[in-house]
């Protein structure tokens, strides 16, 4: 078999985030929908871990929660050593502001601005000088594949993989631990979501921790490992080793015959 | 079609209640300034002029010893040109000190007449009696400003005479019921007036009433008939005309007007400018529904006109609204100027000032929505649907380009983000810096410096005023200046002389350079025997350089006009002339008594008064505390001052807090999912709250200091123009530079604590719900 529990999947390095069951429920009225049942899960920066599962099964929570974007009705999630549940929101906000970086689905950038400015805002979270956000932002949109015509074009008036590449930008001017992303491909056509995707890879190769939820095959293949999620639970995960740019059979069976197994 | 817009307009009502509100709120205020201030300008006047004509007053009124009137001189006046009637009244007329009105002693000509004689002209009104009956009916202004009662008893001292009345009523008198015209007139029953008659024989006066002929001119008609008295050698006591005194009498309502006038301006200025951002954030909002309204088939004009008629309604309920609320500050303010004025006036509901307030508010409602509106016409509906609902404008500089660290940029871009916002914010600062800048200047010079508003309204007032024994003045002067806390005296005399057939109160010294309030507010104060300066009353007549005959008893003479001086007190009819000057019209003046003016800085005056007795005992006779009246006066002044400035302040800080309020709402409702974004990445609550208030500061800012300047250069002389419409000619106000500079600071400060208090809501948002969103 080549899954195995969460539980037995500890690496050589310490996990980065530890949830011990995290429950989330939402009040729907008489009956309360509870999204989370008790999860436990431990991500690790060396990784690429993306987390699929069907529609409502509780994958862009789990996400919130272990990015400290929103809170758990119960659980705990250390990260880095922080009980970042025990936080109020402003030591939350700071807490992201350094450790983490968002990718959502729809690109999310303030559109009244351009890209650089974008950039220029998360950096001036961490850093005072306009002229060393801007040198980072410059290299970090150079890594992405955008040139400085792109970046100067406010985000309403460039594509959306530009844009998105761009939110990648943004995600990590400030060098976060990890990099969360929630469906970062899901608003894009297939060209500009393997762009993405090549960012993604590129950056885990480098030694960028990311976590990602998706619900797309391919974009599951560029993960060092596969959590699945169903009913508020990981019910298993798979590491398919690390991705290659000719994407290797082996990888791509191994991914088939998990989901397959997990009833994709 | 019109169940319709009534749906459409229904719903822009739901998603804009609060605004609608926040622009009734605003225009409730203004709606009820603007209503008072033109119920009281059409109805004061209005029942002034009434009451003029019920009671038969008088077109001119002409006051001579009762030796030189007779039957035979009526006859003559009646028969000059342009008159049409003449009615004797006999009477009593002489200076009179009424100790304890309102806390101090009030100095004042008193005419004093038979109440039980029938007039034809110059008749009275009773207005309140005494149930036990009395000697006196004191005029509504000696009722309500000195504040006596019927029943009570009232002090005259005249001549060294103290006369003990009790006050039989009170009544009104449309000719000498106010202090303003210089005499007050008392009246008294039958008997008791004959028995008054008898003690005052010396004071024995008859006042002439004339009527004068309906196309005949007022002021012909008084030169002529003091040219007639003159060339027959007959003394006047007094004149007085319907027209200056109305002029006086109505002084304080027509100041009250105009101010409450700019007052409601500024507001409604505000309030229009808040119609005009939510207009512009409404267009933004619903653009996407517009879109859709016009793709099925609505006209522009329609859309336009959902949009507009909430806020008209808005408007016409606000307005209706603050012209209710406006029926009891017309009744509080009438009853103040009805104080001052001394007409028994009744606040009355005026429709003229109903329908104009109603016009005006709701057509610049009108405009100002209909041109925010413009665009909504041109608006093309494809791509209204396809343009994001709260789409933004790209910003003008990329944050690289704007000065500054990060942060500041980002403020920066911030800040210039939204032009109606800051115009709203801008228009609100200067209006609120004007309206706090007047009441810190009123409070300034009314109870920090209350000097400056005395000297402004009076004339000369030392700490004590000496009456010296008859050719003791030299002497007594020179004695008192030796006495443990004077600091120094002035022969400073007030007598009276006639000019134009007006008598005037002549200030007599030689050296008015000595004296504390400079009144003269052009030219210069005479310095030898020929010269004279004429009060701002008769300063039209006789310019400076000119030459002016001055009677005095039998005694006629001709003075160069050097300058101009005010008392708003004697109505600007006053004048100056040296000691010298004075002689040549009685030439026992240096053998008379004088009055010395003692001052004593920071000394108790009651004590100097004690040691002046002692000191300079058969040389002085009465020694008058006028600093007691001067303090009495300020604090009575003060404390109305600085009641209306916190009330000024009261209006200021509701509309600050209410304007800051719906623009802080309607960035937060506007920027939800930017907010939303920055705080996913990692901005603080207590960031993007200072944020949210710190935008706003730049256009606070440049609002409040572009009005502070302007209130620097302006301030001052606007209120010497409000001063000037009271023939203050020269107000001593001061406004030092930093106290406008301190309300823009201050309002600045205010506006950034309040946005910030009212950005609270950001702290209850979850990013991920605002991204969701």
């Amino acid at each position: 078999m080549s899954t195995t529990t969460p539980t037995d999947t500890r690496q050589a390095d310490a996990p980065i985030v530890s949830a011990r069951g995290l429950t989330k429920a939402y009040d729907a009225g008489d009956h309360p929908q509870c999204v989370l049942r008790g999860l436990d899960v431990d991500i690790h920066r060396s990784d690429f871990t993306v987390i699929m599962g069907p529609s409502g099964s509780g994958k862009s929570t789990l996400l919130h929660a272990l990015a400290g974007l929103d809170r758990p009705s119960g659980g705990t999630v250390t990260f880095d050593g922080k009980d970042i549940t025990a936080m109020g929101d402003d030591d939350l906000a700071v807490f992201r502001r350094h450790a983490c970086g968002f990718v959502f689905q729809q690109h999310q950038l303030l559109d009244g601005m351009s890209l650089m400015d974008n950039a220029i805002v998360a950096g001036a979270l961490t850093m005072r000088s306009k002229r060393d956000i801007i040198a980072k932002a410059r290299t970090l949109f150079t890594q992405v594949g955008l040139d400085e015509r792109t970046w100067q074009r406010a985000a309403t008036q460039v594509s959306g993989g530009e844009a998105q590449r761009a939110s990648v930008v943004r995600a990590l001017v400030n060098d976060p631990a990890l990099v969360f992303a929630d469906e970062p491909t899901g608003a894009l056509n297939s060209h500009h979501a393997q762009a993405v995707l090549d960012v993604f890879t590129r950056l885990h190769h480098r030694g960028q921790g990311i976590v990602m939820v998706t619900h797309d095959r391919h974009s599951a293949l560029r993960g060092s490992r596969i959590l699945y999620l169903r009913d508020g639970a990981i019910v298993d995960e798979c590491r398919p080793g690390t991705y290659t740019a000719d994407g290797g059979q082996g990888r791509e069976r191994a991914l088939s015959d998990f989901l397959e197994r997990m009833g994709w | 079609m019109v169940r319709a817009m009534r749906t459409l307009i229904r719903h822009q009502w739901r998603q804009g209640r609060s605004a609608f509100l926040a622009f009734g709120a605003i225009l409730v205020i203004a709606a009820c300034l603007l209503d008072t201030a033109l119920t009281l300008l059409w109805s004061f006047d209005a029942q002034y002029d009434r009451r003029q004509e019920a009671l038969a007053v008088a077109d001119i009124d002409i006051v001579i010893p009762q030796s030189a009137a007779s039957a035979n001189l009526e006859r003559q006046l009646s028969a000059l040109d342009g008159v049409a009637d003449v009615e004797a009244h006999p009477a009593v007329l002489a200076d009179s000190d009424i100790p304890d009105f309102r806390g101090a002693d009030f100095t004042i000509r008193t005419l004093v007449s038979d109440a039980d004689t029938a007039r034809r002209l110059n008749r009275y009104r009773h207005v309140t009696a005494s149930q036990t009956g009395g000697d006196l009916y004191i005029p509504q202004y000696v009722a309500e400003f000195g504040q006596f009662k019927p029943g009570q008893d009232l002090v005259l001292r005249m001549d060294g005479h103290e006369e003990r009345l009790r006050i039989a009523g009170t009544i009104e008198d449309m000719e000498f019921g106010n202090a303003g015209s210089g005499i007050l007139a008392f009246t008294m029953p039958h008997d008791a007036f004959d028995a008054f008659l008898d003690r005052h024989r010396q004071d024995a006066v008859t006042e002439y009433a004339v009527r004068i002929d309906g196309d005949a001119t007022l002021a012909t008609v008084r030169k002529d008939l003091g040219t007639f008295l003159d060339a027959h050698g007959i003394p006047v006591a007094a004149t007085l005309d319907r027209q200056t005194v109305r002029t006086v009498r109505t002084m304080v309502s027509r100041i009250v007007v105009l101010v409450l006038t700019v007052f409601a301006l500024l507001v409604a200025l505000v309030s229009l400018a808040l119609c005009a951002f939510q207009i512009g954030n409404a267009v933004r909002r619903e653009r996407v529904d517009m879109g859709i309204l016009k793709a099925i088939g609505y006209t522009g004009r329609t859309v336009a006109r959902t949009m507009l008629a909430p806020y008209l309604l808005a408007s016409l309920a606000a307005t209706l609204a603050g012209i209710l609320l406006s029926l009891p500050l017309v009744h509080a303010v009438g009853s103040l100027v009805a104080m001052q004025s001394g007409l028994d006036y009744q606040a009355a509901i005026d429709l003229r000032a109903w329908a104009v307030t109603l016009a005006a508010l709701a057509g610049l409602t009108m405009l100002c929505a209909s041109t925010a509106l413009h665009g909504v016409r041109r608006l093309k509906p494809i791509d209204a649907i396809r343009t994001r609902p709260a789409g933004r404008r790209r910003q003008a500089r990329p944050l690289a380009a704007l000065p500054g660290n990060a942060r500041t940029a980002i403020l920066l871009a911030q800040a210039c983000a939204s032009r109606p916002r800051n115009l709203l914010i801008a228009v609100m600062s200067a209006c609120m810096t004007i309206l706090l800048a007047f009441c810190a200047t009123l409070a300034y010079n009314a109870a920090l410096r209350p000097d400056n508003l005395y000297d402004t309204l009076s004339t000369e007032t030392p700490q004590l005023a000496v009456a010296t024994q008859p050719g003791a003045a030299r002497e007594a002067a020179g004695r008192i200046a030796s006495i443990e806390g004077v600091d120094d005296v002035l022969d400073y005399t007030t007598e009276y002389v006639t000019i134009d057939g007006n008598r005037i109160p002549a200030f007599v010294s030689d050296d008015f350079a000595a004296a504390r309030n400079d009144i003269h507010y052009d030219g210069q104060h005479p310095t030898d025997e020929r010269q004279i300066a004429l009060g701002s009353a008769l300063a039209a007549a006789h310019p400076i350089g000119s030459q002016v005959a001055v009677t005095h008893g039998d005694e006629v003479r001709s003075y160069t006009v050097v300058g101009f001086l005010q008392s708003v007190n004697d109505g600007g009819a006053v004048c100056e002339l040296t000691d010298a000057g004075y002689v040549r019209l009685e030439p026992g003046f240096d053998a008379a008594s004088h009055t010395l003016y003692v001052y004593c800085d920071g000394e108790e005056t009651a004590q100097v008064a004690e040691r002046i007795k002692d000191h300079a005992d058969g040389l002085v006779g009465q020694v008058t505390d006028t600093n007691r009246m001067r303090l009495a006066s300020q604090r009575m002044v003060g404390t109305v001052l600085v009641a209306v400035s916190v009330a000024i302040l009261a209006i200021a800080l509701f509309l600050v807090l209410l304007v800051l309020m719906m623009v802080v709402q309607t960035s937060i409702a506007r920027d939800r999912h930017r907010l939303g974004i920055l705080k996913a990445i990692g901005y603080t609550s207590r960031q993007l709250r200072a944020e949210t208030a710190m935008v706003l500061l730049p256009a606070g800012c440049v609002g409040a200091l572009l009005a502070a300047v302007l209130c620097a250069g302006g301030m001052l002389p606007a209120v010497q123009a409000l001063f000037a419409t009271m023939g203050v000619m020269r107000s001593h106000f001061e406004l030092p530079w930093a106290l406008p500079a301190a309300v823009a600071v201050l309002l600045a400060a205010l506006q950034l604590a309040c946005a910030f208090g009212f950005a609270r809501p950001i702290r209850g948002m979850a990013a991920v719900d605002l991204i969701r969103q």
